[in-house]
C-alpha cells in the first residue's frame, strides 16, 4: 500500500458513513420542520355552520300538527334534508315525556313540500298519557342540526252530538265543532310578558291596510318589537325589568287591570299606572306589570282604597279610575316598569297583557288598553288629563288564527267573539266627530305572502260605548256571532282574523276637543264555527 | 511501532469516533424528531378534533329540569365523547348525565325504562391544573382558560370527566357512523347557565375541544 491511500481510504469511509447516516437525518430533519401543521378542512363542520345559518333565515319549514298527528316541512334551502329522529315533547297529566320518532321517509329533497304522518308513532308514545298537550317538537338532521318545528293545536271544546232520546239530529247542517283560537292555551314555560307568544300559539301577527275599507292583512311582526302605537306627546318607554319580591305601596294608583295568571292561577298578572314610580321621575307618568305575582299575606291579593281584593273581578274596568292608595306585597316572577318618557313608535307590547279573568289555567285573554290616567266629563278636557298621554295605533294590531277553513269541505263560518269594552270619554258618542272602528273580526283568504279580507263585520266606538259606562267605570260582557257564508264552486282556504286599534288621536276645535278616545278591550273568545 | 501499525490504529480510532459521533447524532436528531412528531401530532388531532366533535341543543325541560342535547363526530369515528358539565359555577358529577340508548328503548318516550338511558361513567377526577386547553395558538392549563374566559368556575376543585358512549357502540351499524348520540343532563332548578365542555384524550393526556353554552334564563 502506497502512502497516501490509507488517507483516501479513511476519507471515504468518513464520507460513506456521514452520507449514509447524518445527511439523510439532516435533510429529513429539515424537511420536517418546514412542513407546516395541517389544518384540515372540514366540509362536514362547514355543512353544519350553513346549517345554522339557514335555520336562522328559515330555509326549512316545520310545522306539526297535533290534530291529525301530520307533520309538514317544507324544504328549500338547496339541498336534501336528511333526517335522523325527530324528538317530540308531550305533557300528560302524569308528567313530560320526551320521545324520539323514527319517521318512514328521511330524506326531503330540495323544493320539495313533504307530510309525514306519525299517526302510529305517536300513538306508541301517547300510551297511558291523560290529556297529551304537545309543547315541542324538533327534527334532528343526520348532520346534527335541530330544526324546531311550530306545533299547531287546536283543541276542540265541543262536539255538537245528536240530543239522546229526542230524536232531533241536531248535527243535520249544523255546525260540526267549535274552535276555540282565543283564549290561548298557555303553558308553564311560556313568555306571557311578549305578545310574540301567540305566534307560537297558532297565529299569524298582521297589520291591516284600512280599518274602514279593509283589504290586505300583512303580516307584520314588528307590531310586537317595535311598531304600532304611538302617541301626541311622550310615548311609554320600558326602564326596568326585574323578578322576586316586590312591594307596592302609593299613594295615588290612577289605574289597575288585573287577573288571574293563566300559567298558574294560585298567581296573578297585574298592571297599574301612576306617576314617578321609580326609576321614573317624580313627574312622569308610570305604568307596571306585573307577571305571576304572589301575595305574601293572607288577607288578599292586593289593597286598594285601603279594602283588600281577594280576586279579580270579571268586569275589567273595575279598577278603572281608581285615584286612590295601592299596596301590594309579595315576589313577582317578571316585573316591567315603564316611564312615559319616550320617543316615536313603540310597539303593542305596553298596551297589552294576557293574562284571565276567571279561573281558569291554561288559558289567557288578551287585554288592550289606552288608559293611562284619567277619563274626562266636558268637551273642553282630554281624557287622560292632556292630549300628550292620548294614544293611538299607527297600524291596526290583526291575529290570523292559522286554521284553514276550505270552502269545499264547508258552507259557512260562523265567528263567535266575547268581549269588554271601556272608554275614557265620558260623553260616550258625542264625544267623537267621526265614529270609526275599535274591533274587526271576520274571514280571509291567503295570496302569497298576504291575507285578503273577505268579508268582516266592524265594531265601531259607538257601537261599543253604548254597552259600557266610563264613570262609574263599568265594562259590561258584549258578544256576537258573526255569520259568513263561503263562496262555493271556489276551492279557497279560509282564516278567521280578529283586529282592533286605537284609531283616535285627538281634533280640536276652538275650545273643544272631539276624536281623543282612550280606552280598554278585553277580547275573551273567539270561537269558530265552521258549517259543513 | 511501525509507521503502517501507527497508521492503522490511527485508522481505526478515527472510525471509531465518527461511529460514536454518527450514533450520538443519530439519537440527538432522533429524539428532536420524536418529540417535534408528537407536537404536530397533537395540534393535528386538535385541530382536528375541534372541528369534529360538537355539541347541539335539543331542548330544555323545565318542568323536570332536564336539558336534551346532542353530539355528534363528523369522522364518523367511534370514539366515545369525554365531557365535564358545569352548572353555573359548580360541576355536576357524571351520575347526572345520561345518555341514551335506542337499542334499548321500547316504547319511543326515552329515558322512561330501565335501561334505555344507562348514566355517563366517570372517566377520572381530574384537577384543572392537569387538563389542557388550545387557547390563543398555545397550550394552557384549563384553570387558566377558566379564569381568562371568566366562567366563575372554581379554579381547583376536580372536575368530573364523564364517559358518554357514542351511539354507534350501542347500535349495531356497519360502516361509518353518521348518528348522532343523544345525552340529556339533570340540573338544578333555577340553574342560569350550563357549560358542556367536551375533551380528547392524546397521549393520556385530556384537552379541551369545546365549549357549548346553553343560556336558560
Amino acid at each position: 500500500m502506497r502512502k497516501g491511500q490509507g488517507n483516501v481510504i479513511i476519507a471515504t469511509i468518513f464520507a460513506a458513513l456521514f452520507l449514509a447516516f447524518v445527511l439523510p437525518l439532516a435533510t429529513h430533519l429539515y424537511t420536517s420542520y418546514t412542513a407546516n401543521i395541517k389544518t384540515p378542512y372540514s366540509q362536514a363542520l362547514a355543512d353544519v355552520v350553513i346549517q345554522v345559518a339557514q335555520r336562522a333565515s328559515e330555509q326549512v319549514l316545520a310545522i306539526y300538527n297535533e290534530s291529525n298527528t301530520v307533520l309538514y316541512i317544507l324544504n328549500y334551502r338547496g339541498k336534501p334534508l336528511d333526517i335522523e329522529r325527530l324528538i317530540v315533547t308531550v305533557s300528560c297529566i302524569e308528567g313530560v315525556r320526551v320521545a324520539s320518532l323514527k319517521p318512514q321517509e328521511v330524506s326531503i329533497p330540495s323544493g320539495q313540500q313533504k307530510a309525514l304522518n306519525l299517526s302510529q308513532a305517536v300513538a306508541l308514545v301517547l300510551q297511558g298519557c291523560t290529556k297529551p298537550n304537545t309543547t315541542a317538537f324538533y327534527i334532528v338532521t343526520q348532520q346534527g342540526t335541530v330544526i324546531p318545528a311550530e306545533v299547531i293545536s287546536l283543541r276542540i271544546v265541543q262536539e255538537l252530538q245528536t240530543e239522546a232520546g229526542t230524536g232531533f239530529l241536531t248535527r243535520v247542517g249544523g255546525g260540526e265543532k267549535i274552535v276555540t283560537a282565543l283564549p290561548i292555551p298557555i303553558k308553564s314555560a311560556d313568555q306571557l310578558w311578549n305578545i310574540s307568544l301567540l305566534q307560537a300559539k297558532g297565529f299569524t301577527i298582521a297589520t291591516l291596510d284600512s280599518m274602514t275599507s279593509p283589504a290586505i292583512l300583512t303580516p307584520d311582526s314588528t307590531l310586537v318589537s317595535s311598531s304600532g302605537m304611538r302617541s301626541a306627546g311622550f310615548s311609554w318607554r320600558l326602564v326596568r325589568v326585574t323578578s322576586g319580591s316586590i312591594t307596592v305601596n302609593i299613594g295615588t294608583v290612577y289605574n289597575l287591570w288585573f287577573g288571574y295568571d293563566p300559567r298558574d292561577t294560585s298567581k296573578y298578572n297585574i298592571m297599574f299606572t301612576t306617576t314617578g314610580y321609580s326609576p321614573c321621575s317624580s313627574t312622569t307618568l308610570s305604568k307596571v306589570k306585573i307577571y305571576g305575582f304572589r301575595s305574601s299575606l293572607t288577607q288578599g291579593v292586593l289593597q286598594i282604597s285601603n279594602k283588600w281584593v281577594k280576586e279579580p273581578s270579571q268586569d275589567v274596568a273595575n279598577y278603572t279610575f281608581k285615584n286612590t292608595n295601592l299596596y301590594l306585597t309579595g315576589t313577582a316572577d317578571r316585573i316591567e316598569i315603564y316611564c312615559r318618557d319616550g320617543s316615536g313608535e313603540v310597539s303593542y307590547n305596553p298596551y297589552t297583557m294576557l293574562m284571565n279573568t276567571v279561573r281558569s289555567e291554561g288559558f289567557a285573554g288578551l287585554l288592550f288598553t289606552t288608559i293611562d290616567r284619567s277619563y274626562r266629563a266636558s268637551l273642553s278636557s282630554v281624557p287622560d288629563g292632556d292630549t300628550s298621554r292620548l294614544d293611538y295605533s299607527s297600524k291596526p294590531f290583526a291575529l290570523v288564527y292559522n286554521y284553514s277553513i276550505s270552502s269545499k269541505q264547508y258552507t259557512a263560518v260562523a265567528i263567535a267573539v266575547n268581549y269588554r269594552f271601556h272608554d275614557a270619554e265620558g260623553l260616550d258618542a258625542d264625544g267623537v266627530k267621526s265614529d270609526l272602528p275599535i274591533m274587526l273580526v271576520g274571514l280571509a283568504y291567503r295570496d302569497g305572502n298576504v291575507f285578503r279580507v273577505y268579508s268582516y263585520r266592524s265594531f265601531t266606538f259607538r257601537e261599543l260605548t253604548r254597552y259600557e259606562d266610563t264613570y262609574p267605570p263599568t265594562a259590561q260582557a258584549q258578544s256576537a256571532v258573526v255569520f259568513i257564508p263561503l263562496p262555493q264552486g271556489v276551492d279557497r282556504e279560509f282564516y278567521v282574523f280578529i283586529a282592533f286599534q286605537d284609531p283616535y288621536n285627538y281634533v280640536q276645535s276652538g275650545s273643544y276637543y272631539y276624536d281623543c278616545v282612550d280606552f280598554t278591550l278585553y277580547v275573551e273568545n273567539l270561537s269558530i264555527l265552521p258549517f259543513r | 511501532m511501525k509507521k503502517a501499525q501507527s497508521e492503522l490504529l490511527a485508522t481505526v480510532a478515527l472510525i471509531g469516533l465518527a461511529l460514536v459521533m454518527g450514533v450520538a447524532i443519530i439519537s440527538l436528531v432522533g429524539s428532536t424528531i420524536a418529540s417535534y412528531r408528537d407536537q404536530v401530532l397533537l395540534m393535528n388531532t386538535l385541530n382536528t378534533e375541534v372541528s369534529n366533535t360538537f355539541v347541539n341543543l335539543i331542548t330544555y325541560d323545565n318542568t323536570s329540569n332536564r336539558l336534551w342535547l346532542l353530539l355528534k363526530r363528523l369522522d364518523g369515528s367511534r370514539i366515545d365523547f369525554f365531557i365535564a358539565v358545569a352548572v353555573d359555577s359548580q360541576y355536576i358529577p357524571c351520575s347526572n348525565a345520561r345518555y341514551y340508548n335506542p337499542v334499548k328503548d321500547t316504547d319511543s318516550v326515552m329515558c322512561n325504562e330501565a335501561e334505555d338511558c344507562p348514566a355517563a361513567q366517570q372517566f377520572k377526577l381530574a384537577s384543572p391544573g392537569s387538563l389542557y386547553v388550545p387557547y390563543e395558538g398555545s397550550i394552557v392549563s384549563f384553570a387558566d382558560f377558566v379564569r381568562a374566559r371568566n366562567y366563575g368556575l372554581s379554579t381547583t376543585s376536580s372536575i368530573p370527566i364523564c364517559i358518554v358512549k357514542n351511539v354507534c357502540n350501542l347500535v349495531s351499524i356497519p360502516g361509518l357512523c353518521a348518528n348522532n348520540t343523544i345525552f340529556v343532563v339533570s340540573i338544578p332548578s333555577g340553574a342560569r347557565v350550563v357549560r358542556i365542555f367536551t375533551f380528547t384524550l392524546f397521549n393520556n393526556n385530556l384537552y379541551l375541544v369545546n365549549v357549548y353554552e346553553v343560556r336558560l334564563s
